[in-house]
């Protein structure tokens, strides 16, 4: 009956989920499920719009969104790596208290479509796939080998804004009442997260960063160096988690050394034995980014980790550049 | 005289050789063979190589056809677009007489207002070429506009040209917006951005590979 009454608040619900098709017969079962929605109105009028998400900036990014008109639900366990996750029993239950799933789609939570078929709720639990506007790039330095998609578009600030655009105007198709203040609330995050990559800009101003190269652990900095105008010259870890072999370590470092590259990227919560291999062999400077998937949920989490990325990112520059 | 060998044919026997297992060896290993293609083939599809989408003479790919810096204009470009029919619907409804009669955020304001990528005079502006945008047209009765971009710096960088113009969808219209680049980054702005027109004119128009089009290849 709580179902139902989520119905009539929030009629889109009822809308089939994309890439989930249902056999005709059911979709016919839908009908009794509209009739019943008829519920009193009061009573669904206290209804709040749940929103799950799968990755950390997601919850940032929804919470901004919807301000205190929604909940938003973190579909796993704060702490968890996404890039190796295996779904928990309570990852379940925490699906089936959620009126829509924001994902990114793209191959970094492939674990939630499992969940959610787990569940029971892969024909009717609508997804938001953030990245459906996204203007994807391949992920950097895979010069002659075929082009990877990179799905990090959270890691930067561009793409995340489109992320933002897209993931408002989707919630505003499912709760209607409320897609003006979700759409106002999206321009003013948006605003706020582009003030902040300007004040880091301007700081890189007036600093020669033309000759500026450098190394990345993972391969997921490529969307963030590319609004910066900055080039990544070698990815050691093409592939989250697999280690290069002896003789592709022996070509990265050979591709290091040839490019002149000065910086090398690792990852702020990870930590990799290679990392210490390639400085080595190398001589690069060592800095941490943060891939913005670890700690507490919160809203303010992408803007925290954003901007410890772009301060990081700043002193390198920086540092290489006092070097010469 | 050497005598004939003793075996069970000569005995009136029959010759009973060991089993070798060769059938079975020779399907085990065309099974083996067939599982490690399979992985190979799964390994190079599934992770995360796309097939390159068909595309018609006057397109190009932003994923597998651009340099980085056509690229990154690129992107900023399709995030600005977004927004720009934001600040038009703004300027439309909301804004000044003179706001109102031509409803388009200028060049100057998007850089020093807005702060929008491509357009913000930044760190990556001057990384990517230093492009002169220009706002070069603006037909409010259709509700389209025009932001071209030549003069870019560096070596095999286009121009572009960002059009804003009203969808048909059925019997509704929507906001829309395409890219197109031009291989000599000083090219003069065209007259129209019709299609045909610009094709004639030697531009195409750019193809993101987007996050929807890798949910299709990996969830079918």
């Amino acid at each position: 009956m709580m179902r139902l009454r989520r119905f009539l608040r929030f009629p889109r619900l009822l809308r089939r989920p994309r890439c989930l098709r249902l056999p005709r017969l059911l979709q016919w079962l839908r009908l009794p499920a509209a009739l019943l929605a008829l519920a009193p109105a009061q009573a669904v009028e206290a209804q709040e719009l749940r929103v799950g998400i799968t990755l950390h900036p997601y919850y940032s990014f929804a919470a901004n969104i919807v301000g205190d008109r929604a909940r938003v639900i973190p579909l796993i366990e704060s702490g968890s790596n996404p890039h190796n996750y295996t779904p928990q029993a309570a990852d379940m239950r925490r699906v089936l208290e959620m009126d829509v799933l924001i994902v990114n789609g793209i191959g970094h939570d492939q674990w939630a479509f499992e969940i959610v078929a787990a569940a029971g709720r892969g024909d009717e639990l609508p997804l938001i796939y953030a990245n459906d506007g996204v203007s994807l790039i391949p992920i950097a330095a895979d010069e002659g080998q075929a082009k990877v998609v990179n799905p990090h578009t959270f890691v930067s600030t561009t793409a995340s804004i489109q992320q933002i655009y897209t993931i408002a105007r989707e919630l505003g198709e499912i709760d209607p009442p409320n897609a003006d203040y979700y759409r106002a609330n999206a321009r003013d995050y948006a605003a706020r997260i582009r003030r902040m990559k300007a004040r880091y800009s301007a700081e890189l101003a007036d600093i020669d960063v033309a000759s500026f190269s450098c190394a990345t652990m993972h391969g997921g900095y490529g969307y963030l160096m590319q609004e910066f105008g900055l080039q990544v010259a070698a990815v050691i870890e093409p592939r989250h988690g697999v280690e290069p072999t002896a003789r592709q370590l022996a070509d990265t470092i050979e591709r290091i050394n040839a490019a002149r590259v000065s910086v090398l990227f690792a990852e702020k919560y990870f930590t990799s034995a290679l990392s210490d291999t390639i400085r080595e062999a190398t001589g690069v400077r060592m800095y941490s980014f943060s891939h913005m998937s670890d700690g507490e949920y919160g809203p303010e989490l992408f803007e925290r980790e954003m901007e410890a990325n772009l301060q990081t990112l700043v002193e390198a520059v920086r540092s290489v550049a006092e070097s010469r | 005289m050497s005598e004939a060998p003793i075996t069970p044919q000569a005995q009136g026997g029959t010759l009973v050789r060991p089993a070798s297992h060769r059938l079975e060896s020779t399907l085990i290993g065309a099974v083996a063979a067939l599982v490690a293609a399979g992985a190979v083939a799964a390994a190079w599809l599934g992770d995360g190589v796309p097939a390159a989408e068909p595309l018609f003479d006057w397109q190009i790919s932003a994923f597998y056809d651009l340099s980085p810096a056509d690229q990154a204009v690129y992107n900023a470009l399709l995030v600005a677009s977004e927004e720009l029919w934001y600040a038009h619907s703004d300027m439309l409804y909301f804004g000044s007489e003179a706001e109102k009669a031509n409803p388009w955020p200028s060049v100057a304001d998007l850089d020093e207002i807005y702060l929008m990528p491509p357009f913000a005079r930044d760190v990556a502006w001057q990384q990517q070429g230093r492009i002169e945008w220009e706002l070069v047209a603006s037909f409010s009765f259709e509700g389209s506009a025009v932001y071209f971009g030549p003069g870019g710096t560096l070596e095999e960088q286009s121009a572009y040209l960002l059009a804003l113009s009203h969808v048909h969808k059925g019997a509704s219209y929507t906001n829309g917006a395409t890219v197109w680049i031009h291989d000599d980054a000083n090219v003069a702005a065209p007259d129209t951005v019709v299609r045909d027109s610009l094709i004639v004119n030697g531009w195409k128009e750019v193809v993101p590979y987007s996050g929807a089009m890798e949910v299709e290849r990996l969830r079918g």
